[in-house]
């Protein structure tokens, strides 16, 4: 029986196709062929319904068959504050003008609705690539090539900068001295930070992303009020590096990264990643979001006796076991430094 | 011997049940004259990245189910249905799901006191989110119910309101908000709109809603002032919740060809829930549900109990109920564990992780406990509630249920005891049955398909009481004795046991055995809700009858590891019994 699990993406240079898709319909704003690069908005929706709803037909004084006639505008015209909407010529002319700056709707029944057009929520590229293919109304399909590394948490943002290994990495924690002006527009690199402090320090100092292996749960919430990106790479609680991870993040130091620290979307397998663009003329191994789990798989342990280690499958026993815990279900048998242990195959994930 | 299974009725069942993380293959069929749970399979749900088909869970679920049986269910992926003359197949396949988000309803009512309560509470017992509610007096004008319309991005929009032949003004108002907020809708998401009011407006609906919106007519929810009907609006939303399911859950529509019946996994549990209490003839109950990714309370009358869906959970789930979470409670659940928060979010992140170790189970029975607690607390009735916090369960719930989580199969019996004790705080007498076998979803779709079978089913050895708890409490002293407790059965010399204050103490009565009970409380105690001496009839469970003289309410040591040092201690004395 296949076991599948998602995969966790270490690729030092790889083809990537990410899907860029907004949580509600809205505008995309780009097509098939257009280059993008990661602060690019691809897509936009209103962040909030404004609506005027104008009544057309009592504002010219004529019978609502007649008032359509006299409208000037056409539904997703962007008009101005002020712009004529309607009028009704003669001695007697009579205009509607439109309160304020907005996008026409919806034209009928005698009236207009105008959408007020304050503030749009963007949808960024999050990547350096080519448009691959338009999701109409949603966004669109983005191809890229380059380094390429998935994590397990962000905090929403998405930017970039040249890549610094900080003294923090790759073990220890950074502290609030360890951020300076020099710092400013960098991705900095770290295996963890000593408090919420520090987070603050970096919105000071005018950094471009913070990449973290764990964050400790008490500055999660300090970390979504940062305006940089925050990405974990590998979990909430002292974790380490994955072995796998580290000569890639070593060669990340002067690299231009980006950040896209979206929250994980398990239903689209989306997580948050770490991007450096580099054009390759190869045919690259196209990265991918979930496998089966097969022997010399290479896995990530994510919770239990042997948490945050990295193994190589060995054996995937066909009956199920019992846990310490006393449940029972299916394990893996792994092998991590040498010894064999074995783990629930849902406590698992690939490495890639 | 009516209830054996006559030749008619001896069809072979598969019933799936696919959760948001988990993907059940259940198989029942006759053996010896009656019908019988044959095996189960379980494979990870397959909806999500990367297969993003639920087939593929299904699939693995059934082959485990091969594997356990010795049958041959499916050939090369497709189904058997019904079974071929070489016995292979099955004779019918039913479903029930609890995955997917939940369906985003707007309703608007005329008043709020009646159409639009009755429209909200039509959607009792669905999983759906009601985004917004609209009524004459709500103060708004007509562009703020267009904008909060096109905010709130409704699947579902219910119109209820006006008696029949009674008032349409109010009822005028909203058709042209509708009219006006339909083509501000993009095209593929434009929301169903089901009408449920004023008879005598239904020509007018259809003539200038039908070609606007996907319409629905039901009956009318208040068609007189003093008469509520609302078995029609819950039909409409029921089909509208499934094509919501369709859309939402890849592969789901290429598996419903093969399904004769198909129910959502809260509806089916209260069906088996109901069902089970009534063979018991019970009056009253209560059933809590902890799951991955949705958790639900039942409580009332059998006839008719209240349920309430919440999307919060031990996987996903945690993420909804993150703001109620109380950390220091759960690091007292926890405290060998190194670092539970972390576990918490991971679990957001990864809702399928397994608890490997103690620690971790230990973990989940907390988060359990908080979930539980706030589902008591934030849906009983205010009287209901003030009498849990202030003693614990009132005695009329003498029949509670129950699963998810960390009640299923594997979890010590002594441990799923503790913690549904701990949330619910029975005062009893009361038989607690844990679903250890996560039966009772597919049980509830089966016994609407032949009841018989779910008769057969059970009462067997799955659906096993896990105890018959009593609560000793009143003025007690820590270690003193407070209550004599005596079972009788089957002419065998009967059972005494002292009971002494602060402890929980299990009396063996085996699964399926009854026993009389009695029991004399020592002075300023109490047993469940009576003054005096108690003789009851008990059922037998996997723990027996269990005297819980901890007090109520329950309360525990301030300091997290005194609280760690005692739960496990009552763990060691109910595993030692």
């Amino acid at each position: 029986m296949p076991f599948y699990r998602p995969v966790r993406n270490i690729q030092a240079l790889t083809r990537v196709s990410v899907t860029r898709r907004l949580s509600a319909p809205g505008r995309v704003l780009v097509k098939p062929g257009d280059r993008v690069s990661f602060l690019d908005r691809i897509a936009v929706r209103p962040r909030k319904h404004e609506l005027r709803l104008l009544n057309v037909a009592e504002e010219l004084g004529v019978a609502p068959g007649q008032a359509m006639k006299r409208v000037l505008v056409r539904p997703g015209q962007i008009v101005a504050e002020g712009d004529i909407l309607a009028e009704k010529p003669g001695l007697f002319a009579r205009r509607v003008k439109a309160p304020t700056r907005g996008r026409v709707l919806y034209v009928g029944r005698g009236t207009i609705v105008l959408q007020h057009i304050a503030d749009e929520e963007p949808l960024l590229a999050g990547i350096v690539g080519e448009v691959e293919e338009v999701i109409p109304n949603y966004g669109a399909r983005i191809v890229a090539s380059g380094l390429y590394m998935t994590g397990v948490w962000g905090n929403g943002r998405i930017d970039g900068g040249i890549g610094y290994l900080t003294p923090a990495f790759p073990t220890g924690v950074l502290e609030e001295d360890g951020i300076t002006l020099e710092h400013r527009g960098s991705v900095l690199i770290a295996q963890s930070v000593a408090g919420a402090e520090v987070l603050r320090r970096g919105e000071e100092v005018g950094i471009k992303g913070l990449l973290v292996g764990y964050l400790n749960p008490e500055v999660l919430t300090a970390a979504r009020r940062v305006a940089y990106p925050v990405l974990v790479l590998e979990g909430f609680a002292e974790m380490p590096f994955t072995d796998a991870a580290l000569p890639v993040l070593q060669g990340l130091d002067r690299r231009d990264l980006v950040l896209c620290a979206e929250a994980p979307d398990r239903k689209t397998g989306h997580r948050p990643w770490v991007f450096s663009p580099q054009e390759s003329y190869e045919a690259l191994r196209t990265s991918r979001a979930g496998a089966a789990l097969e022997p010399e798989a290479r896995v990530r342990v994510l919770r239990g006796r042997v948490r945050g280690q990295t193994g190589r499958v060995v054996e995937i026993p066909s009956e199920p076991r019992r846990f310490p815990s006393g449940l029972q279900g299916y394990m893996v048998k792994l092998r991590i430094n040498e010894e064999v242990v074995e783990v629930p195959v849902p406590n698992v994930e690939l490495v890639e | 011997m009516t209830e054996r299974a006559s030749v008619v009725q001896t069809e072979r069942y598969l019933v799936l049940d696919i959760g948001h993380v988990w993907t059940r293959a259940f198989l029942f069929d006759v053996a010896e004259g009656r019908y019988a749970l044959v095996g189960v399979g379980r494979a990870p749900s397959t909806w999500e990245a990367p297969l993003q088909d639920v087939r593929e869970g299904v699939l693995q679920a059934v082959e485990q189910l091969e594997h356990i049986s010795g049958l041959v269910l499916e050939h090369e992926g497709e189904w058997i249905v019904p079974r071929d003359a070489g016995g292979r197949g099955v004779d019918k396949i039913l479903l029930v799901t609890s995955l997917g988000p939940p369906m985003r309803v707007a309703a608007m009512g005329v008043l709020e006191s009646f159409s639009l309560n009755s429209a909200l509470r039509a959607m009792h017992n669905m999983y759906v989110q009601v985004v917004a509610a609209f009524h004459v007096n709500d103060e708004l004008n007509m562009v703020q119910r267009l904008e909060r319309l096109l905010n709130t991005r409704p699947e579902v929009i219910v119109l209820a309101g006006g008696t029949d032949e009674g008032a349409q003004g109010a009822l005028r108002e909203y058709i042209q908000v509708l009219e006006l907020a339909a083509p501000l809708f993009p095209k593929a998401d434009r929301p169903t709109l089901i009408y449920a009011g004023n008879r005598s407006l239904h020509a007018l609906i259809t003539q200038r809603l039908g070609s606007l919106y996907p319409l629905q007519i039901a009956e009318n929810v208040r068609p007189t002032l003093d008469r509520e009907h609302l078995a029609d609006l819950r039909r409409v939303l029921l089909e509208q919740q499934k094509k919501h399911l369709r859309r939402h859950v890849p592969g789901l529509e290429g598996m419903l060809a093969y399904v004769q019946r198909w129910d959502s996994a809260e509806r089916a549990w209260r069906f088996a829930a109901q069902w089970l209490a009534g063979m018991h003839g019970v009056s009253h109950m209560l059933g809590l549900y902890i799951g991955a990714g949705r958790s639900w309370l039942l409580h009332g009358p059998v006839t008719a109990p209240h349920m309430h869906i919440e999307p919060y959970g031990l996987g996903h789930g945690l993420q909804a109920f993150a703001p109620h979470l109380d950390e220091t409670q759960l690091q007292a659940w926890a405290l060998q564990h190194d670092a539970p928060l972390a576990d918490v979010y991971m679990k957001t992140v990864y809702p399928e992780l397994l608890p490997e170790t103690e620690a971790e189970l230990w973990l989940e029975c907390g988060l359990t406990y908080q979930i539980g607690r706030h589902l008591l607390l934030q849906h009983l009735p205010a009287g209901e509630r003030r009498y849990v916090r202030g003693r614990g369960l009132p005695g009329r719930y003498n029949w509670i249920l129950v699963g998810g989580g960390v009640w299923q199969n594997g979890t010590p019996p002594a441990q799923a005891l503790l913690t549904a004790l701990d949330i619910l705080q029975p005062e009893g007498p009361a038989v607690l049955l844990a679903d250890r076998a996560q039966l009772l979803a597919p049980l509830g779709v089966l016994a609407q398909e032949n009841a018989l079978a779910a008769t057969h089913i059970a009462r067997s050895p799955h659906v096993l009481p896990l105890a018959t708890v009593l609560a000793v409490w009143g003025r007690m002293r820590g270690g003193r004795p407070v209550a004599e407790v005596r079972l009788q059965w089957d002419e065998r010399p009967g059972l005494s046991q002292t009971v002494l204050a602060g402890e929980l103490q299990a009396l063996g009565l085996p699964p399926g055995y009854r026993a009389q009970m009695e029991a004399r409380p020592g002075r300023n105690v109490r047993l469940g809700a009576r003054t005096g001496p108690l003789r009851a009839e008990v059922l037998g469970g996997w723990l027996g009858v269990v005297v819980d003289a901890r007090g109520r309410p329950l309360r525990l040591p301030e300091d997290p590891k005194a609280q760690q040092r005692q739960r496990r201690e009552w763990l060691r004395r109910l595993q030692v019994a």
